[in-house]
């Protein structure tokens, strides 16, 4: 991997807990505007990863560039850069949700005066908490609390975003905002990375993905090449047939090449099948000479959790 | 949360930046606690109870004290006129002693200085106690709530942190306090204090504060539990206060100036006449006698300043390595060193001066009560000041160690990333080298300042003993003993065995020598003695034995003789025992280097 500027750009990381490795010479690299997934099974490693992006944890060893300045010797600028939302938000019990958000914008060299108000406003419009402007921080629920450290990171126009589990505790519609918000700033030029453990919410949110795995990156880039990377060839097709034509239309399949696991009913004939697409007009072509009745042709993929659940079981098995 | 309905967020203007550390008053943690804590509903209260307490103490202490001196002048009038009726009377001594010494006549304005005391007091508890506690406990719950780290991401430089919390999380404090100040201006005012004399004690006072705040805020840092961290930093100040002082009685009067109280009883004029007198006989103090260093003669106020300035400046250092990193270790290898060497230079250059003026012995109190001609230092004090001074060398190596020392993870990750840059190991002076050639540098020059105090105070006119320098070795090797193994425990297994280590083989022989001490009756303890050499911290101790001689009464002779008997026994044992860890050290040394460069 090289090392040319990039908004987040991590070479050889290594993160150690005494005899544990918790990151293992991980390499990543994340363009700016671009929404960069980071998944695995627990202890995977992502937490760590996200410390040492947040300056908060001192790596083994490692060079981190965050929009080109050096994490560690540089800290103070890099800061300036990186916006961070920790998985459980914290907030002090004794302040007010804009005093919050006024005492950050301040840390962040927004002097006092308009400026610093109108701010403060605004980073509580975006996450919908201006009617809690003078509530305690204490007296906020989870997912209100999660949308305050969210309006935190947001004060200081980061161009690096880390997101840390971000829409846990929130509302299904929060939820939905906090995704739209994501994808306007990544289209404003913001890098961001962000882990969950819902993972149908980083399908719909990212572009590209880091699967890790044992400290390791197992796989990173765009989503589809990530699939194909971690062996996802697999598809599902899904042939609709009419006038109970399914008997006909699975015995066929069964003969062709790449096809395996067919099943068939309710006017539908279900089989795995691992070619590509000129295999796939093939097969089409093949059933219709066959005197099949195709009423409709769909592909299916594996989710994000089936892939997750594979590569878990696949790790296990292998430690087993 | 949609931006699409609500309009996008504005673009954030170039050239943002935090304030500078050195704008407390444009500080964001600073304002953070001016807002949190200066509540009106929580301050009004705290506001009342000090206006209450200080206007009390300010109206009513001058009047106390105007009618306890009235009484005197008129018990003692009472007292003349009966002598005058009854002229056989003066033949009594005690009248005669009375009538010798008439109660001096109070001014009004010495009235009104009677009220700065307990001012004073009340503002130390202020600040003190109530500030100090509040700096540990609430740096303990920001770390608690996670704000700590919320903060370590803001590109504010860590001094502007550490100065935030500083002077942010007492502000309460700060605020009672200044309620407090217009009684004592008053006070000051119609006392007619001189500047000269309320200035340096209010100087010394705010030296003090600093110094209480950063040790809480070590606290706090250091500390998880906010309960124990306000029960440790009021523990500390109890003890900078209280016990650490008595120091002083046993050859270490520099431990003094870490209070407020040398510079009081310098400046005293903000007290009333008498009481002043008091305090100083007392205390030994003798006003302009300036405080002696090496060759050089220092004000209080001064030598105050230097000691309790290189403190803060050391506790500061402490606080701002955390904020800059927060697995850094408190203090940087040199600087614990130089702190080492500079605490002993304090001790040696402070107390030697005084061994000729006879102001350093403990029993020399006693010569301000009877004819000073009859007092002269005994040789047991001589022996027990430098048994004090060894077992606070002793602490003062372990304390060091602890703060120095890595743990195994840290090492390991030191060794990994040296590896990787193509090093054979971690830099001498990183925090994830091994600190033992630091612990042997300490014991060497601890074992060298002890024996230059323990020589200089032998072989002074009071004794003309020489112990020789082979003191050096004696008690090189029994701190040797005490702190090498310790360290290596510390650096091979972490912080439980020596803990562990310290408690049963340090602390439960004293404490066992002692109950034998009280099961001795009236015959000497010698057995106790014996005992207690099982321990390094009592073997301090008694190594001293090696530089008095066998002179004195019978029991001191047989005490003597017992403390080279256990010594004897017992060192070999302690030794003999310290090579394991050792051995064990070194073997941790190469199971790294095989471990890292074997790929585990």
């Amino acid at each position: 991997m090289s090392c040319e500027p990039a908004a987040v750009e991590i070479c050889d990381l290594r993160v150690d807990y005494g005899r544990f490795v918790a990151v293992n010479d991980v390499s990543l690299r994340v363009e700016a505007g671009e929404v960069c997934g980071l998944v695995g099974p627990n202890g995977a490693g992502k937490t760590s990863t996200f410390k040492v992006l947040a300056t908060l944890l001192h790596p083994t060893y490692g060079e981190v560039r965050l929009s080109g300045h050096d994490l560690f010797e540089d800290p103070e600028m890099a800061r300036r850069e990186l916006g961070y939302m920790p998985d459980f938000a914290p907030v002090p019990s004794d302040l007010k949700a804009w005093e919050f958000l006024d005492m950050f914008a301040h840390a962040y060299g927004w002097r006092r005066g308009r400026w610093r108000r109108e701010r403060v406003a605004e980073c509580l419009e975006e996450v919908q908490l201006t009617e809690k402007r003078e509530a305690w921080c204490r007296s906020l629920s989870r997912g209100q609390m999660q949308r305050l450290c969210l309006a935190k990171t947001l004060l200081h126009g980061p161009r690096v975003m880390i997101l840390d589990e971000p829409a846990s505790g929130m509302d299904p519609l929060s939820r939905r905002e906090l995704r739209l918000t994501v994808q306007r700033l990544a289209a404003r030029g913001v890098a961001v990375i962000v882990s969950s453990h819902i993972l149908g919410e980083l399908a719909d949110m990212c572009t590209s993905l880091c699967v890790m795995q044992g400290g390791r990156v197992l796989a990173s880039g765009p989503v589809e090449e990530v699939r194909l990377a971690l062996g996802d060839t697999k598809r599902t097709l899904v042939v609709g047939v009419s006038g109970g034509d399914e008997r006909k239309a699975a015995g066929m399949l069964e003969g062709l090449g790449g096809v395996e696991e067919v099943r068939c009913g309710d006017g539908e004939v279900v089989a795995g099948f691992s070619g590509g697409e000129e295999e796939q007009v093939g097969l089409l072509r093949e059933l219709v000479a066959g005197g099949v009745r195709v009423r409709s042709l769909r592909e299916e993929t594996s989710s994000f959790e089936e892939l997750l659940v594979r590569i878990a079981g696949a790790t296990r098995d292998g430690h087993e | 949360m949609g931006m699409n309905e609500r309009g996008d967020l504005k673009e954030v203007p170039g050239g943002l930046r935090p304030p500078a550390w050195w704008m407390l008053w444009a500080n964001p943690v600073f304002l953070r606690y001016v807002r949190a804590r200066l509540r009106a509903s929580a301050l009004g209260v705290s506001v009342l109870i000090t206006v209450i307490v200080s206007a009390f103490s300010f109206l009513f202490m001058p009047l106390v004290f105007e009618r306890v001196e009235e009484g005197k002048i008129k018990s003692f009038r009472e007292l003349q006129q009966y002598v005058a009726r009854n002229p056989r009377q003066l033949t009594e001594p005690v009248i005669q002693a009375v009538l010798q010494n008439p109660p001096r006549v109070q001014t009004p304005e010495m009235y009104q200085r009677m009220a700065l005391l307990p001012l004073l007091v009340i503002q130390g508890v202020i600040l003190f106690v109530l500030g100090t506690g509040q700096v540990a406990g609430g740096m303990t719950a920001e770390a608690d709530e996670g704000m700590v780290d919320y903060q370590r991401l803001t590109p504010m430089r860590p001094v502007a942190k550490a100065m935030g919390y500083l002077f942010g999380l007492p502000v309460r404090e700060y605020v009672m306090f200044a309620v407090t100040l217009p009684f004592s201006g008053m006070a000051i005012w119609r006392g007619g204090v001189a500047f000269a004399d309320w200035g340096p004690v209010a100087l010394v006072f705010a030296t003090s504060v600093l110094l209480y705040h950063l040790t809480g805020l070590v606290a706090g840092t250091v500390l998880k539990n906010r309960r124990w961290s306000f029960l440790l930093a009021m523990g500390l100040v109890f003890l900078l206060y209280s016990l650490v002082p008595q120091g002083a009685r046993f050859g270490l009067p520099f431990l003094r100036y870490v209070t407020l109280w040398p510079v009081a009883m310098e400046h005293a004029g903000m007290f009333p006449r008498d009481q002043v007198e008091a305090w100083r006989l007392a205390s030994g103090h003798t006003p302009g006698a300036g405080v002696p260093f090496f060759g050089v003669s220092f004000s209080p106020l001064v030598f105050t300043l230097v000691v309790q300035g290189s403190l803060i400046l050391t506790l500061f250092v402490m606080v701002w390595r955390k904020w800059r990193r927060a697995e850094a270790h408190l203090l940087s290898k040199p600087w614990a060193a130089v702190l080492f060497l500079w605490l002993h230079t304090l001790v040696i250059g402070n107390a030697l001066p005084l061994v000729a003026t006879d102001n350093l012995f403990p029993s020399s109190g006693f010569k301000r009560y009877i004819v000073r001609q009859m007092w002269r230092p005994r040789m047991d004090e001589a022996v027990v000041m430098c048994g004090f001074y060894g077992v606070l060398t002793m602490l003062m190596v372990v304390l060091i160690a602890i703060m120095i020392t890595p743990t195994q993870d840290t090492q390991e990750r030191g060794y990994r990333r040296a590896v990787k840059a193509g090093r054979r190991g971690a830099p001498v002076l990183a925090d994830e080298s091994s600190a033992f050639l630091w612990v042997v540098f300490m014991v060497v020059t601890g074992a060298v300042a002890w024996a230059w105090f323990t020589r200089a105070l032998m072989g002074s006119p009071w004794f003309r003993s020489d112990p020789g320098w082979t003191a050096v070795v004696w008690f090189g090797v029994v701190l040797g003993v005490a702190a090498l193994p310790f360290h290596a425990l510390l650096e091979t297994r972490g912080a439980r065995w020596p803990f562990l280590v310290t408690v049963f083989g340090g602390v439960v022989p004293v404490l066992a020598a002692l109950v034998v001490a009280a099961a001795a009756r009236r015959e000497t303890p010698v057995n106790a003695v014996w005992v207690a050499g099982a321990s390094p911290v009592a073997l301090a101790a008694l190594a001293v034995e090696h530089v008095s001689a066998e002179t004195g009464p019978v029991r001191a002779q047989r005490l003597h003789a017992a403390a080279g008997s256990s010594l004897r026994t017992w060192l070999p044992v302690q030794a003999a025992l310290a090579v394991l860890p050792l051995v064990g050290l070194r073997r941790h040394w190469r199971r790294r280097r095989a471990g890292v460069i074997g790929g585990e």
